[in-house]
């Protein structure tokens, strides 16, 4: 009998405790910002910023290395450099411009909740 | 006639470069003549014939190239453009739905890699997949040059090396571990097996945790996320999230580990999991993508992902002797599919038969 066999024997009875442990909390409604609360994104991203940058040796004929340095081959390197820069700092302001939302978005359901909280308790007191 | 592999990256320790350079070492052990090129190199590589692709040059049509496909990226367009007879060994890209809510670039590039993937299907020969699930995916996409199935070469002689001692001091304080070893990334479902450990909990009342093993390194939203659903679950304590650990640590992890258990919804062959078997680790695993293919039968498969039927299986795995040493038992024999031997043998029948006997 394989492993699979002996625990397909068991299967109606494990499989009756489908459902029985419910979850208080669903992941999905995990909100991104209460993510960011355990420290963890925005440091990820800072440390993004803050990385060396990597420079891998690239290879280079003789003709290229002469042109290279003829023609600005430190200008083109330099001008690498900031275009990675450009590129960390676009996604660091679109990744803002996400949290900005979510938290617009929370503030409003915020809102949304103070007054509903506010007319039951008028309901209570009439 | 050389034998050029080409791949983006070649560094230590992913599944990818380890299959090149077990490829590379197989081919010159034949006596052919073989190198690598890639787009980026780990600087402790210092191995004369494995190059920056930027330095690949002399190709000739009698040459053959083996391309590992796995990403999104500029080699992608480059590869077309080379003469010789190319050989594709594809190992997959994640679908970008999974990252689309977590990080941009990453869905990009996933995204990318997918349609590169899809206009690369009249560009190759031949060639080979690791798992089924990933040959089907190129045939989906419109591959019709013969292919094949050949698990990725894994180098279990590293795997004997001694694991770190105080990892297995740690975790050898009578407390079951579950064990999951991975990129801490959303296709990977780690919540689930955070949802599974809550039910476990409230259902039995043995000690144990959940070790998530694995580099959450731009996947910042997410791990916060997961973090801040085990806080929310009261798991604070319970779930163990190591970060990148050093190769001394993982093996701890496995050596310590009760239960190797996969959650993960996108995997094109997993080789956590023939880790697990090489550490007689039972797998408890959810039946998707390349993980039951890997599995071939052994392991213990869920067919939904309900946290308490989860726990109820993860419960029997590691109370029930008898069922623990038969799941060893045939995930041993599983082992031996992968072994260096039998998939460098398939290997070079494959690439031997697509060459057609030249060297």
């Amino acid at each position: 009998m394989t492993a699979r066999e002996m625990i397909e024997q068991k299967a109606s009875d494990l499989g009756s405790v489908r459902g029985s442990v419910s979850l208080p909390v669903d992941f999905e409604q995990i909100s991104m910002l209460a993510g960011i609360s355990a420290d963890e994104a925005l440091s990820g991203v800072i440390s993004k910023i803050r990385e060396d940058h990597r420079i891998v040796s690239q290879y280079r004929s003789v003709g290229e290395k002469i042109g290279g340095g003829l023609f600005g081959f430190y200008i083109n390197h330099s001008v690498d450099q900031q275009n990675d820069v450009n590129e960390n700092l676009a996604t660091v302001f679109s990744e803002f411009d996400e949290l900005s939302k979510e938290k617009a978005e929370l503030l409003g359901r915020i809102n949304d909740l103070s007054v509903r909280i506010m007319k039951l308790e008028k309901e209570r007191c009439r | 006639m050389q034998i050029i592999q080409i791949l983006t990256t070649v560094s230590f320790g992913d599944a990818v470069s380890n299959d090149c350079l077990a490829i590379k070492k197989l081919l010159e052990s034949r006596g052919y003549n073989t190198s690598v090129y890639a787009e980026n190199l780990d600087k402790r590589i210092k191995d004369p014939d494995i190059r920056y692709f930027n330095k690949l040059k002399n190709v000739s049509k009698d040459d053959i190239i083996i391309y590992h496909l796995s990403t999104g990226t500029i080699l992608n367009r480059k590869i077309k453009s080379l003469p010789g007879r190319k050989y594709v060994i594809y190992h997959n890209v994640t679908p970008p739905i999974f990252f689309v809510k977590y990080s941009g670039k990453l869905a990009k590039l996933c995204s990318k890699g997918v349609s590169e993937v899809k206009d690369l299907k009249d560009t190759f020969e031949g060639g080979c997949c690791d798992s089924q699930y990933n040959l089907d995916e190129l045939r989906s996409y419109g591959y019709t040059c013969p292919l094949s199935v050949r698990p990725i070469l894994i180098p279990f002689e590293d795997y004997k090396k001694e694991p770190d001692p105080e990892v297995v001091s740690r975790m050898s304080d009578g407390v079951k571990n579950i064990l999951f070893v991975g990129r801490v990334a959303p296709n990977k479902c780690q919540q689930d097996l955070i949802s599974m450990l809550y039910a476990y909990k409230k259902m039995y009342s043995d000690p144990v945790r959940l070790i998530l093993a694995g580099n959450g390194g731009g996947m910042e939203k997410y791990v916060a996320r997961l973090k801040c659903y085990a806080d929310n679950l009261g798991l604070n304590a319970d779930v163990v999230f190591t970060g990148q650990i050093s190769f001394p640590a993982i093996l701890a992890y496995y050596s310590t580990a009760d239960c190797f258990v996969c959650m993960s919804e996108h995997e094109g062959f997993c080789v956590p999991l023939a880790e697990a078997m090489c550490f007689d680790v039972p797998i408890l695993a959810y039946s998707c993508c390349a993980v039951p293919g890997t599995l071939g039968g052994t392991g213990i498969l869920l067919q939904d992902k309900d946290p308490s039927v989860a726990a109820a299986y993860l419960h029997e795995i590691l109370n029930d002797e008898a069922l623990r040493g038969k799941i060893v038992e045939e995930q041993r024999e599983r082992l031996k599919d992968f072994s260096y031997e039998n998939v460098s043998k398939l290997f070079m029948e494959q690439l031997e038969s697509f060459i057609g006997g030249n060297k």
